[in-house]
């Protein structure tokens, strides 16, 4: 496959050589949104091996649909609403709460104290809350969508967003806060 | 104004709304309910400001190689298509020839077929015309399309028209023996 012309690195000639299959331009894509897509996909997903997967999945819809690509919303924004897109629709895995909820109680120990820690706990909190849950807070509170969006993406209801948001959200404070998982 | 304290419910949403004046009233005077409003401030605040993570190394060469070997799968297509085509060509070679058989055939009259516009599927399918000139080309037809899976095994569409042809070839046979007792080879 054709190589990228030296140069050629503004995101339209990236877009470009990249639709015709050029892998040194895919490749500089992936470099340039590698770390949002994965951070949007594992929030979802709640499990590194499943974030992975989905995240493979939503760089193939990514390149495929390149084509299609004609700049109307911001490269950024398209590439984050393919991933969003990817991990709701992905295929589900056997989810391994057990494994989690011993390695929650583990950091709730280790990692009180440090705001490094902290964050961590936080992550492993978040991965730990039941899907919908999971789902609903990190599409609101951390990527910013409205009850209106959560539920078209999701297939609920406006009302049911908001409930699924209330849960989450009293779940975290009483494993963050108060310490009791 | 409220004088119970707030459901952790109203807590919660109070995040994001105003809260009615009642509402608002009560947490004016009520340390407990706004203590417990400032733990769900802190903790969106968190949230908020969690930090992008980052996609592991070995993610990058996994992505990449997918997208190379679909890359080679897609390259692989044409020579795909061309035995495609060239078992699409025989077929209509097949219709064309049963068409004409009448014109060249020995013996009794036979219908000739409905129309000239008929598909290849319904070639292969037909029990009109000559049956001897029809076993004749289901013979050629049967030879290229053996010859295309041979190339291509484990192409399931030329796989697929391969068993059909073979199936037909041994209806003509069949139906050759039915109309003349003993098969007549040109």
């Amino acid at each position: 496959m054709q190589a990228s012309e030296p140069g050629r690195d503004t995101e339209q000639d990236l877009i470009r050589a990249a639709s015709t299959g050029d892998t040194v331009a895919m490749a500089k894509l992936y470099d340039l949104h590698a770390d949002r897509v994965y951070t949007i996909v594992r929030r979802l997903a709640g499990e590194d091996a499943l974030a992975e997967d989905w995240c493979q999945d939503a760089w193939i819809r990514i390149f495929d649909g390149l084509r299609e690509f004609r700049g109307e919303a911001k490269l950024s924004s398209w590439i984050h609403r393919v991933a969003v897109n990817s991990a709701l629709n992905g295929r589900r895995r056997q989810l391994r709460f057990t494994r989690r909820e011993r390695a929650l109680s583990t950091s709730l120990v280790d990692t009180r104290h440090d705001s490094e820690g902290l964050r961590r706990l936080l992550e492993a909190a978040i991965s730990r809350l039941p899907e919908g849950m999971r789902k609903t807070l990190v599409l609101h509170d951390i990527e910013g969508y409205a009850h209106a969006e959560i539920s078209t993406l999701l297939g609920t209801t406006e009302s049911n967003s908001r409930s699924q948001l209330v849960r989450a959200r009293a779940k975290l404070r009483a494993w963050i806060i108060e310490g009791s998982p | 104004m409220i004088e119970r304290h707030l459901s952790e419910d109203r807590l919660v949403l109070l995040l994001d709304e105003e809260g009615t004046a009642d509402e608002r009233a009560h947490l004016a005077v009520c340390e407990q309910c706004r203590n417990q409003l400032e733990v769900y401030v802190r903790l969106g605040r968190m949230i908020v400001q969690l930090p992008a993570l980052s996609a592991p190394a070995h993610l990058r060469s996994q992505v990449l190689e997918r997208v190379q070997s679909r890359q080679v799968r897609r390259a692989s297509l044409p020579k795909r298509s061309m035995i495609l085509l060239q078992a699409a060509a025989a077929l209509l070679i097949f219709a064309a020839g049963v068409a004409t058989a009448p014109l060249f055939r020995q013996g009794p009259d036979v219908a000739s077929p409905s129309g000239s516009v008929q598909s290849s599927e319904a070639w292969l399918t037909t029990t009109a015309g000559d049956p001897a000139a029809r076993l004749a080309l289901l013979d050629a037809v049967l030879l290229t399309a053996k010859a295309a899976r041979q190339r291509a095994p484990a192409d399931p569409g030329i796989r697929t028209i391969h068993e059909r042809v073979l199936a037909e070839q041994q209806r003509a046979v069949s139906a050759l023996l039915a109309t003349y007792g003993t098969v007549r080879w040109f």
